[in-house]
């Protein structure tokens, strides 16, 4: 079936806009020629032409310029770069369109688009937890066990390993300070090592005096264990020889900056453009069945969940190099301990 | 606590359908030298726009001083609180530096100027810092590195808060370099002054910032932290520029072109040197004074006070009506071309000194044609040589030199404002001239690159030869001034 042609508002209005133009200057024109011909003063012409040169710039940044403002908005949502923009319109069309993409926003508003995100999160959290008590109960038996029998390595690895669960595990709506999310990564790293051994090192690292004040800044709980988990999988597991995981802690006025950086196996540049067009736009692409899905979801996950929360100025970005490594720079705002969730202070 | 002075965040720009910055980040930190490395010169220029004057951006955010002034839904259009210092001066050359400095700035309102106030003004600078430069001396007598300082005098005394560095050290020398260096540290320490330090080698860079952003292509490839500063890590981001060693021999058996025996000549105090056939050398001067006067005399424009120049063996007076001896300036590609001429006529232009049929024969600049499209392929052909690009500019000047076929050619700092991929390039155009059997004189004030050509390099200071290196010396080099 052949498609049907579209007939837009818009090429209508200019369409009509671009006529009236013409018989403005035509009629100018003519009001030239006539007053001219007449030998009449030029007074009047040179004020229609004025008024003209009024119009025009009234025309201009009255309607063209908002217009292709709000044009440029759509095509920025279109193309995948942003998710707000569309909403937050300067120059809406009009005010039934406003509503139509107010309604259209609330179909798919931040809230549930979130709760999407953080259920993709739960899900990777509970894939291993059929009933977290009986997880715990279990591991607290294995533990009491090893003791007995004079394992203390297997005893402190299942200590590490329940108290991550519990972390994991626990209310994910919560914001958390930045304390308790490096103690959940010490714990990781503990864990892993016992799979590594001196392959593996991890870092971190801040300025000493700024050290109080940003172990109380909050972040989303979990923010920072996937980015950690994927340099110690997709970047160290892979190399031959040690590997180090370095976390840098900075803090501005407003910011707070975290950079996850590992010196594996790093990432080719056609990899690294996709994960980061992944990560620049408000697709959700990566909620897809995991077959339909290109590369994993860890990352994006993170990234979409700090920009539904605190906007699109936030997020992660990663720089790589193939047999270098790779750096994952997480920025967020800084949020001290008592705020609450998505207020910025 | 780190104070913000400039955060780009996933900026893209889109300029006539070309995407000149692309997701690109940038975060500069009140006291901090922040470098950027570029290894190509896409979207250096667009960078800069949108840095000192918001330039409206296809998507991303700009903060300055932690307040956005810049985004994709609106760019207010106006300029930030940034001074650049660059090649070119921003100065108004006619007038003193105390004018320059305290009078030609925003908010400066007085109707009456007291020339004493400003001068003593200025002093507190001049005394700080050990310059030796006067509030009444006019700009256009100042060398380029006191220019420079005077640019930073102005920028500290306007309150800016950010100051773009870009590419001085194609500028000034080795030891003005340092000496900016150490007042760039200065400013960064006592003032809190934010420098983003733009250039092309990672060398230079190394001596004075204290993180690299690594761009290409108008995108971040990596932010390197002090700790992360080492050669190996940067060639792996580079082409290849190491070099095959010449198998062992003497080079001194190669008969000498150019012989300079005791040459006085303005800045020139009894330099001598001697270039032999088909060699790169490379000259360095220290105190960048000496290549207008050498450029002079080899030129043949004026002779020298004191001293002889011997060309081939006789002196240089003797082939004046045909002089063996080709130039090729600094920025070639804009200062040595007529642009109203074809490519095949720019082509000949040097070659017609030596054989003036080149004009009248058509068969014989057909011939050229035909010699040289192996080389540049149909471009010969082209009637406007406005259409081409930078790199094809620079081939067109160097292979009119390869036609003269002189036997020697002076570089005037060959490598200036040109990025990794065109270095490259340049490196091999000279190789090309080598082959021919040209000697290859690089006059250069720093010695980025030249190392990788050269087959030699002499240390020039006050005028005077004052130390020769050959290529198996070259690491030593690693102790002179930064470069």
């Amino acid at each position: 079936m052949k498609p049907q042609k579209k007939n837009y508002l818009s090429t209508r209005a200019f369409r009509v806009v671009f006529l009236l133009e013409l018989f403005s200057v035509l009629l100018l024109y003519v009001i030239w020629l006539l007053f001219s011909a007449m030998q009449l003063s030029v007074l009047l012409p040179v004020l229609f032409t004025c008024l003209f040169v009024l119009l025009q710039l009234y025309l201009y940044f009255g309607l063209i310029a908002p217009f292709y403002e709000t044009e440029r908005m759509l095509q920025l949502f279109s193309a995948e770069y942003t998710v707000e923009g569309v909403f937050d319109l300067r120059y809406p069309v009009s005010p039934e369109m406003d509503k139509a993409i107010a309604r259209l926003g609330k179909f798919l508003n931040n809230s549930e688009f979130l709760s999407a995100t953080k259920k993709q999160a739960q899900y990777l959290a509970l894939q291993n937890q059929i009933n977290p008590h009986f997880l715990y109960n279990t591991l607290e038996g294995i533990r009491g066990e090893a003791l007995c029998a004079g394992l203390e390595n297997v005893a402190d690895m299942t200590e590490a390993l329940s108290t991550f669960f519990r972390y994991t595990i626990s209310n994910l709506e919560h914001l958390v300070t930045l304390e308790d999310e490096l103690e959940n990564i010490e714990n990781y790293f503990f864990i892993q090592k016992y799979r590594f051994g001196d392959r593996l090192d991890l870092v971190v690292e801040m300025e000493e005096e700024d050290k109080p004040e940003l172990l109380c800044c909050q972040l989303p709980k979990l923010t920072l264990q996937p980015i950690v988990e994927n340099a110690i999988i997709h970047g160290i597991e892979c190399k031959v020889g040690k590997g180090r995981v370095r976390i840098k802690v900075e803090g501005t006025e407003k910011r707070l900056l975290i950079t996850v950086s590992d010196d594996g196996v790093g990432m080719d540049n056609t990899s690294l453009a996709a994960l980061n067009k992944k990560l620049g736009g408000g697709s959700l692409d990566y909620m897809a069945d995991s077959h339909q899905r290109k590369g994993g979801i860890a990352l994006p996950n993170v990234n979409n969940r700090i920009k539904l929360l605190f906007g699109e100025e936030y997020g992660l970005c990663i720089y790589s190099a193939e047999s270098i490594g790779t750096d994952a720079v997480l920025t967020l705002p800084r949020l001290r301990a008592g705020a609450k969730d998505g207020s910025r202070v | 606590m780190k104070q913000e002075i400039l955060r780009m965040s996933h900026v893209t720009l889109i300029d006539d359908g070309m995407t000149k910055l692309d997701d690109f980040n940038l975060n500069v930190y009140a006291g901090e030298i922040m470098g950027l490395l570029c290894q190509n010169a896409h979207g250096r220029d667009t960078l800069l726009r949108v840095i000192t004057q918001n330039a409206p951006i296809h998507y991303g955010y700009i903060y300055f001083r932690e307040t956005l002034v810049n985004n994709y839904r609106h760019s207010a259009g106006g300029r930030n609180a940034v001074a650049i210092i660059e090649p070119r001066s921003h100065l108004v050359q006619d007038l003193t530096v105390a004018d320059n400095i305290f009078v030609l700035r925003r908010g400066f309102k007085k109707y009456f100027i007291n020339p004493h106030t400003l001068e003593m003004q200025l002093r507190q600078f001049t005394e700080e810092l050990h310059l030796s430069f006067h509030a009444s001396d006019p700009v256009s007598r100042l060398s380029r590195y006191e220019s420079c300082v005077v640019e930073l005098l102005r920028a500290v005394v306007t309150g800016v808060k950010l100051i773009v560095v870009r590419d001085i050290s194609t500028a000034i020398s080795a030891m003005e370099l340092q000496k900016f260096h150490r007042l760039m540290r200065h400013y960064a320490r006592t003032a809190g002054i934010a420098f983003l330090y733009i250039c092309n080698h990672h060398e230079e860079a190394f001596t004075v910032c204290e993180r690299i952003s690594l761009m290409r292509s108008g995108h971040i490839l990596r932010v390197l932290d002090r700790r992360d500063f080492s050669n190996e890590l940067l060639w792996r981001y580079s082409l290849d520029f190491t070099r095959e060693l010449p198998p062992p021999g003497d080079a001194t058996d190669e008969a000498e072109v150019l012989r300079l025996s005791g040459v006085c000549f303005g800045a020139l105090q009894g330099l001598s040197l001697s270039v032999r056939h088909g060699e790169c050398l490379a000259l360095l001067d220290m105190d960048n004074r000496i290549f207008d006067d050498l450029i002079t005399v080899m030129n043949s424009e004026k002779s020298p006070a004191a001293g002889e120049i011997l060309l081939d063996g006789t002196s240089l007076a003797a082939h004046k009506t045909c002089p063996p001896v080709s130039f090729i300036t600094e920025y070639p590609a804009k200062t040595m071309l007529f642009h109203e001429m074809s490519y095949l006529d720019n082509l000949c232009f040097a070659a017609a000194r030596k054989s003036p049929d080149l004009w009248r024969r058509h068969t014989l600049r057909e011939n050229v044609a035909q010699e040289y499209r192996q080389f540049v392929g149909d471009f010969v052909y082209l009637e406007n040589i406005d259409l081409l690009h930078t790199r094809d500019l620079i081939d067109l000047v160097y292979y009119s030199v390869h036609l003269y076929n002189p036997r020697i050619v002076f570089c005037v700092q060959p490598f200036s404002g040109a990025d990794m991929y065109l270095r490259r390039h340049i490196i091999d155009l000279i190789h090309l001239l080598q082959k021919k059997g040209i000697a290859v004189v690089l006059l250069a004030v720093n010695l980025s690159d030249c190392l990788l050509v050269a087959d030699r390099l002499l240390l020039v200071e006050n005028g005077r030869l004052c130390r020769e290196y050959s290529q198996k010396d070259f690491a030593e080099l690693a102790d002179l001034p930064p470069h």
